[in-house]
């Protein structure tokens, strides 16, 4: 028998192009778009009931998160314990999600009960109750969280961070604060609640095994409500940023220093996003990123360091994250800014950019492995007013740009004068 | 129902398939059977640094994740008490890169002092990071060795203390991994778009010319029946108190364990649970508190755990706790409410069954175990409990001389 060649890697097939399993568009009662994606061979279904507002169109602080997390604890006509037992008793799951842009829940189901549960979960949105003494036992609660949130630095220096990138008062900025929470009041949330939770300001996202079949059964229980119209305020968001580019916190008694760095950036509708996706990679999106290259495997100065691209409806922003050893977070930042001065400096070796598309081709097929990757993928594009295109392209970015062409993005986003530093520990 | 293959190497590897041709990604899942349990009591928190040491490079392959990035695979690993396991995504033709990452690992790492300085420095960080620097983060190194007293479950996965990750050397490495990292000491599970055929075949390749270690069988020490109740006060800085009760419970899959575990559900599972209508909701005792079972190989323990309305002494919102399992004995659970905890376990086992690295972790871990096959029989495990065995398991565990209790204090 020949003997193993453990030498070098099997031979490595290229990364094989596949077909995008796109959404299928429906109109349902009312017009209520609805989309469905389907995959897989376990009888489970996910529905996500999408609402159109988020906290930038509220008027009143936390009206849209507080809204959404009500929502479950009671209707006009039945308790909130009454609807979780309902809910428990057929193993469905729901899950709340209020952001700055949208709104709404996502329901997870065993296809054989979802004729049961329907109705209630439509109860659930459209017809909450907003009782009082509910308002209080959470409100209580989610001060007490705030407070536990308030001790760790990770949370303080995010915080922080998004503040001074878009302004306290900016939606993209505003950060949780006590005085709001205790001020909200039933009527204020049902406010909240009639103008955007309406039929016209609904999208739903059917995923897993057999969807279409689930549409007769929601055209049934959506034929039941009055349509009704949304009453969107046409609210103007300045970004007002702190114009303080260094900012230390302190938190007596830390082991560590929380890190943020980064600064506002294009959004997904930009030409250059899917490039600066990529340069992010480089920079620290994966294990093998320069940031971690450095930060965790040569110094060991951190569990993990990371960065990322985000991109909400009106705005988007870059940072990095980490948490370092009190003794040497000066020069951990200072490597931070030195690895970013490097991508300006330099254009990255092709053998380097070769793994980057490697893996970016992997991450990218494995994000559309399964029916809710599916739907998360169709999302992600949809509210963005973007097609499937945006697929295409971005791939073809991955596979194709070059050394120089990454070079120029960091010269042009990343100067480190533009950044923002925030630092908080003892 | 899960389908799956088998094969077992001369060497003792064992292999199991789930084939699934919907997918295009495989999943790769090489669990060792071995985990903090088996570690020295003065050299804890070893298991889990010898796991990062494992991507520090071996004889062929200097960088593991280089090579993985390269096929754009996605890998992770983690130990717990009882295991320690690896695992990757990957396009699915990219399977035979990853038995060649794998085998070399498993053939020998290379065992540098470079590597081991750094990951000592890295997990040190980490033990800060989860375990010092959060609040509450410390409570299971605290909870361990309350509730054991002779078994290794009385350290937590991440050690006793920074002192025994600082002083590991390479010999201690590379004896580690002559004693655990052997095939015979392994199960290997894959998921994807398969056959049979040409996984085992490329298990044969890869893994076939790796020496077995025969390791003795496990001898750890048995936990004494906990005759009388333990209690540790302290007090830290975090905003509110905190409750934390513990009970000696069956081991993972031993008669008792399935009841144990609904009776955890039926407190703490999903909004309609009892803990959190009575205790949350209809006397505002506790902000969160939830119920759970740490499902060890070893017998495991009960928990309940839960953080304090502000204000309420922890006298009281310990007596409410107590009055909810003392109702769980005394009181037959209605034919309903039973119902409604199994379609919620039937729910989250196909929910679970959705994503290929879950099932490949679940082959794997059933395997181990002792037996493949147990992984379509959990759901029945569960149906089988009444109501009248629920609540004699419930007599049986949820005693107040076996509980452990740790008060949390917020310093005033």
């Amino acid at each position: 028998m020949q003997k193993l060649n453990r030498q070098s890697a099997p031979a490595v097939p290229a990364f094989a192009a596949f077909d995008l399993p796109q959404a299928k568009a429906h109109r349902l009662v009312h017009d209520i778009p609805a989309y469905t994606l389907e995959a897989g061979e376990q009888e489970v279904l996910r529905i996500d009931f999408i609402i159109g507002s988020g906290s930038w169109h509220q008027e009143v602080p936390l009206a849209a998160a507080l809204t959404n997390r009500m929502l479950q604890e009671g209707t006009r006509h039945r308790s909130g314990r009454a609807i979780a037992e309902e809910l428990d008793f057929y193993g469905a799951y729901v899950q709340y999600e209020a952001s700055s842009d949208r709104s709404g829940m996502s329901l997870y189901t065993l296809h054989k009960h979802l004729d049961a549960v329907l109705p209630t979960v439509l109860e659930l949105l459209f017809m909450p109750g907003f009782p009082l003494a509910e308002l209080e036992t959470t409100v209580r609660n989610n001060l007490q969280q705030l407070e536990v949130d308030q001790q760790k630095v990770s949370s303080i220096a995010r915080k922080t961070f998004m503040q001074a990138l878009f302004g306290p008062e900016h939606p993209y900025g505003y950060q949780m604060q006590a005085e709001d929470l205790k001020a909200l009041r039933p009527d204020q949330l049902a406010r909240y609640h009639k103008r955007h939770y309406t039929t016209d300001n609904l999208t739903l996202v059917l995923a897993g095994w057999q969807p279409e079949a689930a549409l007769s059964v929601l055209n049934k229980a959506l034929g039941q409500l009055e349509p009704c119209v949304a009453d969107k305020p046409d609210l103007q968001h300045v970004v007002r940023p702190s114009g303080v580019n260094t900012i230390e916190v302190p938190k007596a008694g830390a082991l560590q220093h929380a890190i943020r760095i980064g600064k506002r950036m294009v959004g997904k509708t930009h030409p250059d996003y899917a490039g600066l996706k990529v340069l992010n990679t480089l920079l620290g999106g994966y294990f093998g990123s320069r940031l971690m290259s450095n930060l965790r495997e040569d110094k060991g100065y951190t569990y993990g360091v990371g960065s990322a691209l985000l991109s909400y409806e009106h705005d988007a922003f870059f940072t990095i994250a980490t948490e370092v050893g009190s003794d040497v977070s000066a020069d951990a930042m200072a490597q931070i800014i030195k690895e970013i001065d490097l991508l300006r400096a330099a254009p990255v070796p092709e053998g380097e950019l070769a793994t980057v598309r490697a893996y970016l081709q992997g991450v990218y097929m494995s994000n559309f492995d399964g029916a809710f990757a599916l739907a998360d993928r169709f999302t992600d594009i949809h509210f963005f007013g973007m097609g499937y295109e945006y697929y295409d392209d971005y791939i073809r970015t991955v596979q194709t740009i070059s050394p120089e062409q990454l070079q120029a993005l960091a010269v042009q986003y990343l100067d480190p004068a533009s950044l923002v530093l925030v630092k908080a520990g003892s | 129902m899960i389908h799956f293959e088998k094969y077992i190497l001369s060497n003792g590897l064992r292999v199991i398939l789930h084939p699934n041709a919907s997918t295009q990604m495989g999943a790769f899942n090489l669990m060792y059977d071995v985990g903090a349990r088996d570690e020295q009591p003065d050299k804890t928190g070893f298991a889990h640094l010898f796991e990062h040491l494992m991507f520090g490079g071996s004889v062929n392959i200097p960088e593991y994740d280089a090579v993985a990035q390269q096929i754009g695979a996605e890998n992770n690993a983690f130990t717990n008490n009882d295991i320690t396991n690896y695992y990757l995504t990957f396009p699915a033709n990219q399977l035979e890169t990853a038995f060649w990452l794998e085998s070399d690992r498993m053939l020998q790492l290379d065992f540098s002092e470079r590597s081991l300085e750094v990951q000592r420095a890295v997990v040190i960080e980490e033990f800060k990071q989860r375990y010092l620097n959060q609040p509450y983060g410390d409570v299971w190194l605290k909870l361990r060795p309350l509730a054991y007293q002779k078994h290794p479950y009385r350290w937590a996965t991440i050690g006793k203390e920074l002192a025994h990750i600082e002083n590991a050397t390479l010999e201690d490495v590379k004896a580690f991994f002559y004693t655990h990292y052997r095939p015979d000491n392994a199960v290997l599970a894959i998921s994807g778009p398969f056959e049979a055929e040409r996984v085992f075949a490329l298990a044969e390749k890869w893994f076939g010319d790796i020496p077995a270690a025969g390791r003795p069988p496990r001898k750890l020490p048995v936990e004494p029946p906990q005759l009388a109740q333990r209690r540790l006060v302290v007090e830290a800085e975090v905003p509110v108190d905190a409750l934390y009760i513990a009970f000696h419970m069956p081991a993972k899959g031993a008669p008792g364990y399935y009841a144990a575990d609904l009776i955890s559900d039926v407190l703490s599972r999903g909004k309609s649970s009892r803990l959190y209508r009575r205790l949350v909701k209809e006397q505002p005792l506790f902000s969160q508190i939830n119920a759970y079972v740490t499902g060890d190989q070893d017998p495991g323990l009960f928990v309940v755990s839960g953080q304090l309305v502000r204000g309420v002494s922890m006298a009281d919102a310990e007596a409410a706790v107590w009055q909810e399992l003392q109702r769980l004995q005394t009181e037959l659970i209605s034919e309903e409410e039973m119902q409604k905890n199994l379609n919620q376990i039937e729910s989250s086992l196909i929910f679970s069954e959705t994503q290929g690295l879950n099932v490949a972790m679940n082959l794997a871990y059933h395997t181990l175990m002792g037996d493949t096959a147990n992984i379509n029989t959990d759901l029945a495990n569960y149906r089988a409990v009444t109501p009248k065995i629920l609540q004699a398991q419930a007599q049986q565990i949820l005693q107040s001389h076996q509980a452990s209790i740790l008060e949390y204090h917020a310093k005033a």
